[in-house]
C-alpha cells in the first residue's frame, strides 16, 4: 500500500482541490484507516472523466457517515459508489451526496438499514444499463428521496419493482423512474405488476394526469378497479386512455361512477359506461344501479349488445333508462303538444324539439317566430306524469306570451328596450317581469294549471344558487324569486341593498293581478331600471366612462341564471322573426310548407304604424309619457332597423326555405339483436336539382312502352266495395223498396223495378311510393353487347387514347342504370296520373349514418307538374345505399296517407351498402339485416313492399331480405318499365 | 227518419207535451235571428238555417214555433194546431215517400199514411227538415213547389195536389262545415230560402246557456265556455264541427250531478268528439288546464 503522502501527491495530479479537500478531511478519519480511505478516494477520482466530483462528494460525506457508523461501513459505501463512477461521475456523485443527507436525516438509523435494498436494486440496474448514467443518477435521487420519505414497506416495494423493471426495456425503466409522484402507493403497484407488468407500467405513465383530474381520494378508489382489470392489458389501456378525456362531471359524480364500475365487471363494458357516464343521471344511484343490472344481463349473453347498452346506443338501454327515470321524450308527446298549442292559441304555431332548432339556448324552452322549442327530453322528476307536467307548464308559459300580447307587440318592446342606456339590464329586467306577469295571469285564468305552476315555481326556487354578493346580481335574483312566489325577502339580503330590494320586490309583486297588461310590465320595468341602475351608478361613481364598454359584458355575467320552465326569451331575435313573417307574407314564390310563420300571427297585428298610433300613445299612456322625448329617436332607429332587417331577410328567408327537414331513425343491429336508437339522420330534401327536359325526352323516346304501361294499368279495377241501393239487378233485396213495390202492386200502381242492392267496386284507395336507389353504382353504363372490343397489346398509344376518347363520347350518350330507373318511374307516373292513384316518387343516397339523403321528387297529393317532372329528371347518382332509414321514412309517408292499400316499391341496383353500415366493412350482413327489418316494420304497418333490382346476384340477399318472394331480379334492365307496371298491378290490383 | 207523430188527429190529447210545445223552450238570441224569422214567417218565406252541429238551430226552430203558435200573439187558428212543429232528421235513405206519405199494409188492405210534410201542409204547421242535404235528391226536388209562390205539394200516389195551409212554413237546415261538395245544397234549392246564419255563441252567451240548461254555477259555466272556445280551435283535427254547445251542456249537467269536472268533460267531450287517442289526450290536457284535478 503506498504511503499517504504518495496518495495525496497522486491525487493532486488528478485534481489539486480534491487533494486539498482530502488533506483537510483526514483529521476526521481514524488513523488506522487513513491510507485505505485516501486510496479509495484516489481510486474514485481516477475512475473516469470528472470523477473527482464523486471523490469530493465521498470525502465530504465520510466524516458524516463516520459520526454514526464504523470505518468498514464507510469503505463499503465507497466501494459501492465506485462501481457507478466509471462511465460518468454523476451516479456516484449523487450516491455519495445522498449518503450524507441520509445519515443527517435518519436519526435512529432505521432508514440506513434499508440501504442494502436500494443498493441491490441499483446494482441490478447497473448490471443491465451500466452506461445509462442518467438513469442511474435518477435512480439514486429517487431512491434516497424515498428512503427519507416512505416507510419500510413502500421502500421495499419500490426497490423490488425497480429491480424487476431493470430486466425490461430501457424505456420501461424510464417510465418507472419518471413516476416520482409522492401519492403513488408502491405496494399496490407491486400487486399490479405481479398481475401484469405492462398494465402496471401503462398505469404509471398516465398516473399523473389521472391524479390531476380526479385527485388523491378518487385515485384511491380507482386503484383496486385497475388491479381488477389488469390482466386484460389492451382493454385496460383503452380504459385508462379514456379516463382523462371523460366529460366534466363533479367529484361526487366521479365517485359514483367509480363505485358503480365493480357492478359492471367487464373492462370493455366499463369503458363504454365511463365514456357515456355524463349522459346518465349520476345523482340518482338507484336508477343507475338498476340500469347497470339490466346492462350486465344483456352483456352476459351478447357482449356486443352489452357494449351498445352501456354506450346508450341500443334501444333496450335507452328505453330501460327512460322508464327508470320516468323520462318523457318530446317525440313521444309532440303531437299532443302541437294539438294543445293549437287549442290554446287558435294559431298554427309549430312545436318542436330544441334538438331540431338551429338556435340552442342550453336546451331550454324558447320561441322562435312561429316555432316553440321544448327540450328533447325531461327526466328531472321522478315520475312520467311530473315530467310531462313540466312540458305542459313550459309550453303554456311560452303560449302565455301569445295569449297576453307580448309577442304581438314584440317589435315595439325591442325598440323600447334598446333605447335604454343600459339595454342589457333593460332586457334582463323585462324578461324577469314579463315572465312573472305571464305566470300569474295563466294561474289566475286557468285554475286547473295553478298547482302545476306552483310546483314548478317551487322546484325552480329550490334549484336557485345562493344569493349573489354583488349588488346588481343580488337585486335581479331577488326579483326573479319574487316572480316565483318566494314569500318574504330572504334574511341574507345585504343591509345596504335592503331598501332597494324591498322596493323592487313590491314592484314585481304589483304585476300579480288579473288585469296586469304589457304596459304595466313596461312601467314597472322603468321604475325597477331606475332603482337598479341608480344605486349602481353611485357604486361606480367616477369610473363610469371607463366602464361603459365593459358594462354590457359584465352585466350579462350578472344576469341571474334562467329558470328551467321559463327558458329563454330573446326579444331581438323574436322581433326579427316576426318581421320575417311579415316579409314572407309579401314574398312571392315561397312554398307553403317551407315556413309556416305566416300562419302564426295576423300580420295586421304587426303593423308598426298601428302599434305606434294606437298602442304606444294611448294604450301605453304611462310609459309613453315617460319616454315621450325619446319617441322621435325610436322612430328613427326603428326605420333604420327595418331597413337593415329587410336587407338581411331575403337571405335568411332563402336559407330557411332551402333548409332540409331532418329525421332520426333507429337502425337494427343484428349483432346486438337490438335497435341502435336514433342512429341515422335522414334529411328530406325537397329542393332537388331539376331537369324537366329529361321527362319529355323519355316520353318521346319510349312512347310505345308508355302506352303499354298505361294499357296494363287501366285494367286495374277499382277495389273499394260500396253498397249501392235501388238497382235493378243485385246481390240482395232492398227491403224498403221491395215493400214499396208490393204495396204499389196491391194498390194497382206500377211497382218500381229497382228493388235490389249490389256491392260495387267504386273507388281505388291506393297509395304507392316508388323509392329509387341513387347510389353511385347506378351511374354504371348498361352493357348492350355493342361495346367496341378493348384495345390489344399491339395497339400504340394513339390507338389507346382514341379508344378512351371514343368511349368517353359514347358513355355520355349511353344508358346508365339510373336512367332506366328514372325512365321506369316516369312512365309509371304518366300512367298513374290517368289511373288516379295517389303516389309519391323519391330517391335516396347518402354517406354514413349521419347523412342519409331522401330526395322528395313528388309527394303524395302533390301535382305531377313541371316541377315534379323536373325533380325526377334531375335525379343523379351519388354516394351510398343505406336502405334502412330510407325505407323507414318512406313507410312513415305511406302510413300518413291512411290509404287502405299502401305499396312501397324499391328499385335498386345492388345490396345495401354504406361505409359505416356495421362494424365489419367487408360484411354485407348488417345492411341486409337492417333492410330486412325495415321491410318487416313496413309490413307490420300494413305497407306492402316489393324490391326490384337489376343486380344479377340479387337473389342471394333479396331472398333473405324479402320474404314471400316480394322481389324481382330483372335480367334485362330495359325491361324494368314493363316489370314495374306488372309489380304495381300485383300489389294494388 | 224521425217522425214525431204518426197520427192525423190533433195531438193535444195523445202526444207528449213536449211535442205539442206547451212550454216555451229556452233560447238565448245572439243577434236578430228572432226578428228575421218572424218577418220571414209573416211573409211565409221558407227559411234556411245554416250552422254547425249543436249550435242551437233545432232549439231555435222550437222556440220560434212556440212563439208563433203558442205565444201571446198567436191567434186561435194557430193555437189549434196540435203539433206546430214537425221535425224530420234527414238521412241518405230518406225519400220523397217518407216525407209525403205512403200506403201501408193492414191485413189484406192498404191504408194511406200521411208523411210529416203532408201533415204540416194540411194543418198549417212548421215543417223542419234537419240536414236536408243528407236526404235523397227526389226529396229535395219535392219541396221546390212548396217554396215558391205556388205553395203546393203534389201527392203522386194519391193523384192529389195539396195547397199548403196559410200557416204552413218550411224550414230547412244544413251544415256547410262538414258537408262535401258532392252533398252541397243545389243552387236551385238554396235560392228558394231566406238564410239565417248560426254559429257557436261567444263564451259569455255560451256560459249563460250552460247555466240555464245544466244549472251549474256561473264560474264553472264560464270555464266550460272557455273550454269550448279552446277546443273549437282544433276543429280541423278530425272533428270539423268543433265541440257543440250541447256537449258543453251535457258536461255541465254531469258536473251538476256531483261528478268531478275533469271526469265529466272526459265523458261528455273528450271521448265524444274524437276517436284519435292523441286528440283525446290533447283535449284532456286543455280540460285539466282549465279545471283542477280535485
Amino acid at each position: 500500500m503506498p504511503a499517504l503522502t504518495e496518495v495525496i501527491l497522486e491525487l493532486r495530479k488528478v485534481h489539486p482541490p480534491t487533494a486539498e479537500l482530502l488533506d483537510h478531511t483526514l483529521e476526521h478519519i481514524p488513523v488506522h484507516g487513513r491510507i485505505e480511505w485516501a486510496a479509495r478516494c484516489l481510486e474514485i477520482a481516477n475512475s473516469g472523466w470528472h470523477a473527482f466530483e464523486s471523490a469530493n462528494a465521498f470525502i465530504l460525506s465520510s466524516p458524516i457517515i463516520l459520526a454514526s457508523y464504523d470505518f468498514e461501513t464507510l469503505i463499503a459505501r465507497g466501494d459501492y459508489g465506485l462501481q457507478f463512477c466509471g462511465y460518468s461521475f454523476e451516479p456516484g456523485f449523487t450516491y455519495y451526496c445522498a449518503l450524507g443527507n441520509l445519515v443527517v436525516a435518519d436519526v435512529d438509523g432505521a432508514k440506513w438499514n434499508m440501504l442494502p435494498e436500494v443498493e441491490a436494486a441499483g446494482r441490478t440496474i447497473l448490471g443491465k444499463f451500466q452506461h445509462a448514467s442518467n438513469l442511474l443518477t435518477d435512480f439514486f435521487e429517487i431512491a434516497f428521496a424515498m428512503l427519507l420519505r416512505e416507510n419500510e414497506s413502500e421502500i421495499r416495494a419500490w426497490c423490488a419493482l425497480a429491480a424487476k423493471i431493470a430486466h425490461r426495456e430501457r424505456q420501461d425503466l424510464i417510465v418507472f423512474l419518471g413516476s416520482r409522484h409522492e401519492s403513488i402507493c408502491w405496494q399496490e403497484m407491486e400487486k399490479l405488476e405481479r398481475v401484469s407488468p405492462n398494465s402496471f407500467l401503462f398505469y404509471l405513465s398516465v398516473y399523473e394526469v389521472l391524479e390531476a383530474k380526479f385527485g388523491l381520494d378518487l385515485m384511491a378508489d380507482l386503484q383496486p378497479l385497475i388491479l381488477g382489470f389488469a390482466d386484460d392489458e389492451d382493454a385496460l389501456q383503452e380504459f385508462l386512455l379514456l379516463l382523462p378525456g371523460i366529460q366534466t362531471i363533479s367529484r361526487n359524480e366521479s365517485r359514483s361512477v367509480f363505485s358503480l364500475i365493480p357492478e359492471i365487471g367487464h373492462v370493455d363494458l366499463v369503458t363504454s359506461f365511463v365514456s357515456h357516464c355524463h349522459e346518465l343521471p349520476l345523482g340518482d344511484l338507484p336508477v343507475i344501479q338498476q340500469w347497470i343490472a339490466g346492462g350486465v344481463q344483456v352483456a352476459s349473453t351478447n357482449i356486443d349488445a352489452g357494449l351498445a347498452f352501456f354506450s346508450l346506443e341500443s334501444s333496450t338501454s335507452v328505453e330501460l333508462l327512460e322508464s327508470l327515470r320516468g323520462q318523457i321524450n318530446f317525440a313521444d308527446c309532440s303531437r299532443v303538444m302541437q294539438l294543445y298549442t293549437e287549442a290554446m292559441t287558435g294559431k298554427r304555431l309549430r312545436v318542436e324539439s330544441t334538438a331540431d332548432s338551429d338556435v340552442q339556448y342550453r336546451d331550454m324552452p324558447h320561441t322562435l317566430g312561429a316555432s316553440i322549442c321544448l327540450p328533447e327530453s325531461v327526466s328531472w322528476f321522478a315520475s312520467k306524469d311530473e315530467n310531462f307536467e313540466f312540458y305542459k307548464v313550459a309550453l303554456l308559459h311560452q303560449l302565455g306570451f301569445f295569449e297576453y300580447q307580448t309577442f304581438v307587440e314584440i317589435e315595439f318592446i325591442e325598440t323600447t328596450l334598446t333605447e335604454f342606456e343600459d339595454s342589457v339590464l333593460a332586457h334582463g329586467l323585462f324578461n324577469i317581469l314579463e315572465a312573472a306577469r305571464i305566470d300569474w295571469l295563466l294561474a289566475r285564468h286557468f285554475r286547473g294549471i295553478r298547482d302545476a305552476f306552483s310546483a314548478q315555481k317551487s322546484f325552480a326556487l329550490d334549484s336557485r344558487q345562493p344569493l349573489p354578493i354583488m349588488r346588481k346580481a343580488q337585486l335581479l335574483e331577488l326579483m326573479i324569486r319574487a316572480g316565483l312566489d318566494a314569500g318574504p325577502l330572504p334574511v341574507e339580503v345585504n343591509d345596504r341593498y335592503l331598501a332597494d330590494a324591498v322596493s323592487l320586490y313590491a314592484e314585481v309583486l304589483s304585476l300579480d293581478r288579473a288585469e296586469a297588461q304589457l304596459q304595466d310590465t313596461l312601467s314597472v320595468l322603468q321604475r325597477c331600471y331606475v332603482i337598479v341602475s341608480e344605486g349602481d351608478q353611485s357604486q361606480w361613481d367616477g369610473a363610469k366612462t371607463e366602464l361603459d364598454d365593459g358594462l354590457a359584458q359584465m352585466l350579462e355575467e350578472e344576469l341571474p341564471q334562467p329558470i328551467s320552465f321559463h327558458g329563454h326569451m330573446d326579444t331581438r331575435q323574436l322581433a326579427m322573426d316576426l318581421a320575417l313573417v311579415d316579409l314572407e307574407d309579401t314574398t312571392e314564390g315561397v312554398p307553403d310548407d317551407s315556413v309556416s310563420m305566416s300562419t302564426a300571427l295576423d300580420p295586421a297585428d304587426l303593423d308598426i304604424d298601428e302599434i305606434q298610433d294606437g298602442d304606444v300613445q294611448d294604450g301605453l299612456g304611462m310609459l309613453a309619457t315617460e319616454i315621450d322625448h325619446q319617441l322621435e329617436n325610436v322612430e328613427k332607429l326603428k326605420r333604420e332597423n327595418e331597413d337593415e332587417n329587410r336587407q338581411l331577410l331575403p337571405a335568411q328567408l332563402s336559407n330557411q326555405v332551402r333548409e332540409d327537414q331532418r329525421f332520426r331513425y333507429d337502425e337494427w343491429d343484428f349483432v346486438i339483436n337490438d335497435y341502435r336508437r336514433r342512429w341515422c339522420t335522414l334529411y328530406e330534401v325537397r329542393d332537388c336539382p331539376e331537369a324537366p327536359e329529361y321527362v319529355d325526352k323519355t316520353l318521346a323516346e319510349h312512347g310505345d312502352v308508355a302506352s303499354r304501361v298505361r294499357k296494363q294499368l287501366t285494367r286495374l279495377k277499382p277495389e273499394m266495395l260500396r253498397k249501392v241501393k235501388g238497382v235493378v239487378d243485385g246481390d240482395d233485396l232492398d227491403l224498403d223498396r221491395a215493400v214499396e213495390a208490393v204495396i204499389d202492386r196491391k194498390t194497382g200502381l206500377t211497382p218500381a223495378e229497382n228493388i235490389y242492392t249490389q256491392s260495387l267496386r267504386k273507388d281505388r284507395d291506393v297509395s304507392a311510393l316508388f323509392l329509387l336507389d341513387m347510389s353511385a353504382s347506378t351511374d354504371d353504363i348498361i352493357a348492350d353487347g355493342s361495346e367496341p372490343p378493348p384495345f390489344s397489346v399491339d395497339d400504340d398509344d394513339e390507338d389507346i387514347l382514341s379508344h378512351y376518347a371514343s368511349r368517353q363520347q359514347d358513355e355520355s350518350s349511353r344508358t346508365r342504370i339510373i336512367d332506366i330507373e328514372k325512365q321506369a318511374v316516369i312512365l309509371m307516373a304518366e300512367a298513374l296520373e290517368q289511373l288516379g292513384d295517389n303516389y309519391s316518387i323519391c330517391g335516396f343516397s347518402g354517406y354514413g349514418r349521419e347523412r342519409v339523403d331522401y330526395f322528395l321528387c313528388k309527394d303524395f297529393g302533390e301535382a305531377y307538374d313541371h316541377r315534379a317532372r323536373g325533380k325526377i329528371g334531375g335525379i343523379k347518382p351519388c354516394r351510398s345505399t343505406r336502405m334502412g332509414p330510407a325505407i323507414r321514412h318512406a313507410t312513415r309517408s305511406l302510413v300518413k296517407t291512411e290509404s287502405r292499400i299502401r305499396a312501397l316499391i324499391i328499385i335498386s341496383d345492388g345490396y345495401p351498402q354504406d361505409h359505416d353500415y356495421g362494424q365489419d366493412r367487408n360484411s354485407r350482413d348488417y345492411g341486409v339485416k337492417d333492410t330486412m327489418k325495415a321491410l318487416a316494420e313496413a309490413r307490420t304497418q300494413n305497407v306492402q313492399t316489393f324490391c326490384l333490382t337489376v343486380d344479377q346476384s340479387g337473389h342471394d340477399y333479396l331472398r333473405e331480405m324479402c320474404p314471400d318472394k316480394q322481389y324481382l331480379v330483372i335480367q334485362e334492365v330495359s325491361q324494368l318499365p314493363d316489370e314495374l307496371s306488372k309489380v304495381y298491378q300485383s300489389l294494388t290490383g | 227518419m224521425t217522425l214525431k207523430s204518426t197520427s192525423n188527429e190533433p195531438a193535444a190529447d195523445t202526444s207528449p207535451d213536449a211535442y205539442s210545445l206547451t212550454e216555451a223552450p229556452f233560447y238565448l238570441a245572439l243577434g236578430d235571428e228572432v226578428e228575421l224569422f218572424l218577418a220571414a214567417y209573416q211573409e211565409r218565406l221558407p227559411v234556411l238555417l245554416k250552422g254547425p252541429t249543436g249550435c242551437g238551430k233545432t232549439r231555435f226552430v222550437e222556440y220560434m214555433a212556440h212563439r208563433i203558435y203558442r205565444g201571446e200573439d198567436a191567434d186561435d187558428n194557430r193555437r189549434r194546431v196540435g203539433q206546430p212543429l214537425q221535425t224530420v232528421s234527414c238521412h241518405e235513405d230518406l225519400s220523397a215517400t217518407d216525407l209525403v206519405g205512403r200506403y201501408l199494409l193492414q191485413g189484406d188492405q192498404t191504408v194511406w199514411q200521411d208523411g210529416p210534410l203532408t201533415r204540416s201542409v194540411k194543418e198549417g204547421a212548421i215543417c223542419y227538415l234537419d240536414e236536408i242535404v243528407e236526404a235523397r235528391k227526389d226529396s229535395t226536388v219535392l219541396i221546390h213547389s212548396l217554396t215558391d209562390h205556388r205553395r203546393i205539394l203534389p201527392v203522386e200516389k194519391l193523384g192529389l195536389i195539396l195547397e199548403a195551409h196559410e200557416n204552413f212554413l218550411l224550414v230547412i237546415s244544413y251544415n256547410p262545415g262538414y258537408q262535401s261538395v258532392l252533398k252541397d245544397l243545389k243552387t236551385s234549392t238554396r235560392q228558394r230560402f231566406v238564410a239565417i246564419d248560426f254559429d257557436y255563441p261567444d263564451p259569455a252567451h255560451e256560459a249563460e246557456i250552460i247555466i240555464h240548461e245544466s244549472g251549474i254555477d256561473a264560474d264553472t259555466a264560464g270555464e266550460l265556455a272557455t273550454l269550448g272556445a279552446r277546443i273549437r280551435n282544433l276543429r280541423h283535427h278530425g272533428f270539423d264541427e268543433g265541440i257543440s254547445t250541447r256537449l258543453l251542456v251535457y258536461a255541465g249537467q254531469l258536473i251538476s250531478r256531483g261528478l268531478n269536472p275533469i271526469r265529466a268533460c272526459d265523458a261528455a267531450i273528450c271521448l265524444a268528439v274524437s276517436d284519435d287517442p292523441e286528440v283525446q289526450r290533447a283535449i284532456g290536457e286543455v280540460v285539466s288546464t282549465i279545471f283542477p284535478r280535485d
